[in-house]
């Protein structure tokens, strides 16, 4: 990987809170144009980390290189390359949404000419338009998430962190702002994201990387970790389930293998397997009408939490 | 050919690094200028006018009556009249004979301390407010960590707020002290120079108290003392350490306390008091300020910018 490709590069960073280690020499690379998640349990450094990516709090050991810039040499320079949403949204409550939007559109560095075309942009995408004369106070929780994600998309930068960005946030609304950060990252910008909703995560995150207790247990990309720590298990919709299932049991080494409703559950023993079972039911005359690989990442993080235990 | 070639490399280097320097710097000021300006723009839903609004009235209830009854030559039982008195003559153009102890301190008092200490007292109070309802809101609602996920630190928001409380503080204290005291028969610039005195002193210790607060939290790690409050705390000592302040304590409660005295001892240190005594060689009286005294706050200021500009951001998180 060329250096110029890499948009974060963490070096054994860690954090103390007196004797508390909430991060334990984490190290690890984002590239530039992907989306980079980082979960775990509640207080397994997630936060933390992110802090210090952003110049926000000052490592106890280690450093990180961000867009280039050294964390611990500038890190007030570091934020001119990136905007954050902490996961607690802190407002000027009487404000009204659309001059807390101008307001932070300054912040952003915009002029005064590009701040209407951008904030109009934001308003589209967050589709808070209806919401411009009220005042953030009285908005409701979900309302207030889209306008702490609309003050993050201000910004011109290449790279965003996101913590926790869909709390509260309606299934409609999520999926056009899945939509524009998947537009951002194609421009070679880069998410740095943080949930505890892994199943909402798979939908955009390009590579995992799970944390617990301040350690860095595992990178890596959906696929390649449901290969390491799962069995490959699928769901099988098929024309007749009790005769599928009779004759995948006979043909191939199965860990297990359910008929119910109209599809069959089979756990393979053997990954290359799966090659097989269309060729086996097509033999037998079974209708197959669709094929699903089940276990998420939520399923992954706890094999991963489990194998590391006593790392951890 | 080589070393002309290297000078020109150099040379623009060092352009280079001077032009991102000044960009950066451009780039600080315009962000400081923002945050200043949302506050500015914000003032009514802060409160704050209402504050100041009360103050200032508060504050000229006092002044005006003040200065037209003792214009009229009734004040401290006849002996004060002010209209076209000089500004530094003891006991007010000699209306004032001397005699008991409590006597001898309406007799030290010029022209120049009673319109001095008005400004001061309006100055110390509007100027303080200005920056701890600005500044103290936003650390108390932590609004201030929305502003650090931008490029600016602690330096820049102290300096934000700084400039909004000189804006507003300006603006509220300008009116409160000009209206009494026109009819004292003074040339506007006297005035003037009175009022700039005593605001910029009290800009001065709110940014030192400030800062100082900053350098505390560097060394300790930890804000034990919000700036807004050093700020307030210096504002107080220098107004309860000026000569003037104390002898009237004295005369109030009528006699000489030790405690007075020694707090006396730190009157060389207050910034008000040294104000009013520049304003005395400025305006052709006998008494000079130690010069050396206006050395402390600004050597603390620099000081306190080198530290707050290597705080992290950090210490304004709730633990």
């Amino acid at each position: 990987m060329d250096k110029s490709d890499v948009a974060i590069e963490a070096k054994e960073l860690s954090k103390d809170f007196g004797s508390t280690q909430a991060v334990k020499s984490v190290s690890f690379t984002v590239n530039k144009g992907e989306v980079f998640g980082f979960f775990g349990p509640n207080g397994a450094g997630k936060t933390t980390t992110i802090r210090l990516l952003c110049g926000l709090t000052k490592p106890s050991r280690g450093s990180a290189i961000v867009c280039g810039h050294n964390i611990m040499r500038d890190p007030t320079g570091v934020r001119r390359h990136l905007t954050i949403t902490p996961e607690e949204s802190i407002f000027y409550e009487k404000m009204k949404v659309g001059a807390y939007l101008e307001f932070f559109a300054g912040m952003a560095g915009h002029t005064s000419k590009s701040k209407r075309a951008k904030i109009e942009g934001v308003i589209n995408i967050c589709e808070v338009s209806d919401l411009m004369d009220k005042r953030i106070a009285i908005l409701s929780h979900g309302q207030r998430q889209k306008i702490w994600l609309a003050r993050a998309f201000l910004s011109d930068v290449p790279i965003m962190f996101l913590d926790e960005p869909f709390q509260g946030i309606d299934i409609i609304h999520r999926k056009v702002i899945r939509e524009y950060l998947r537009n951002y990252v194609k421009n070679g910008n880069t998410i740095f994201f943080t949930s505890h909703n892994l199943i909402e995560a798979e939908h955009i995150v390009d590579r995992f990387a799970f944390i617990d207790r301040g350690i860095l247990l595992k990178i890596g990309t959906a696929h390649e970790l449901r290969d390491q720590y799962l069995l490959p298990r699928y769901s099988i919709r098929v024309s007749d389930p009790v005769k599928a299932q009779r004759i995948l049991s006979d043909s191939l080494l199965l860990g297990e293998c359910i008929a119910k409703g109209d599809e069959v559950v089979v756990t393979l023993k053997n990954r290359e397997d799966v090659l097989k079972i269309v060729s086996l039911l097509s033999t037998a005359g079974v209708a197959l009408m669709e094929m699903r690989l089940l276990g998420t990442m939520e399923e992954v993080f706890l094999s991963i939490r489990q194998k590391t235990e006593g790392i951890a | 050919m080589t070393d002309k070639k290297n000078e020109a490399v150099e040379s623009t280097e060092e352009h280079s690094c001077r032009g991102t320097f000044s960009m950066n710097a451009r780039k600080k000021l315009r962000l400081i200028f923002t945050i200043t300006c949302r506050d500015i723009m914000q003032i009514r839903r802060s409160g704050l006018p209402v504050l100041l609004t009360v103050s200032a009235l508060l504050l000229s209830l006092i002044g005006i009556p003040f200065f037209i009854y003792a214009n009229a030559g009734a004040g401290f039982g006849g002996a004060l009249h002010l209209n076209g008195a000089s500004w530094t003559v003891m006991g007010i153009d000699g209306l004032i004979a001397g005699g008991d102890a409590n006597r001898a301190f309406l007799s030290s008092l010029t022209l120049l301390h009673l319109v001095y200490a008005y400004s001061m007292v309006i100055t110390m109070i509007l100027v303080p407010v200005a920056f701890s309802i600005a500044y103290g809101q936003e650390i108390k609602k932590g609004t201030v960590r929305t502003l650090t996920c931008y490029p600016v630190g602690v330096f820049e928001i102290t300096i934000a707020k700084l400039t909004y409380a000189a804006i507003v503080g300006f603006i509220f204290s300008m009116p409160v002290f000009l209206l009494p005291v026109l009819g004292l028969e003074k040339p506007v610039g006297d005035l003037f120079t009175i009022f700039v005195t005593t605001y910029v002193i009290s800009l001065v210790i709110v940014a030192v108290g400030a800062f100082v607060a900053n350098s505390i939290t560097f060394a300790t790690k930890k804000m034990y003392i919000q700036p807004t409050l050093l700020a307030n705390l210096l504002v107080v000592f220098s107004f309860f350490t000026t000569s003037t302040v104390l002898s009237f304590l004295s005369y109030l409660l009528s006699y000489a306390s030790p405690f007075f005295q020694a707090v006396g001892q730190l009157t060389p240190l207050s910034l008000y008091h040294q104000g009013r005594l520049l304003l005395s060689s400025v305006l052709g009286g006998p008494e000079f300020p130690i010069w050396v005294v206006f050395l402390a706050p600004m050597a603390l200021l620099f000081l306190g910018t080198w530290l707050s500009l290597r705080l992290w951001p950090d210490i304004y998180e709730r633990e």
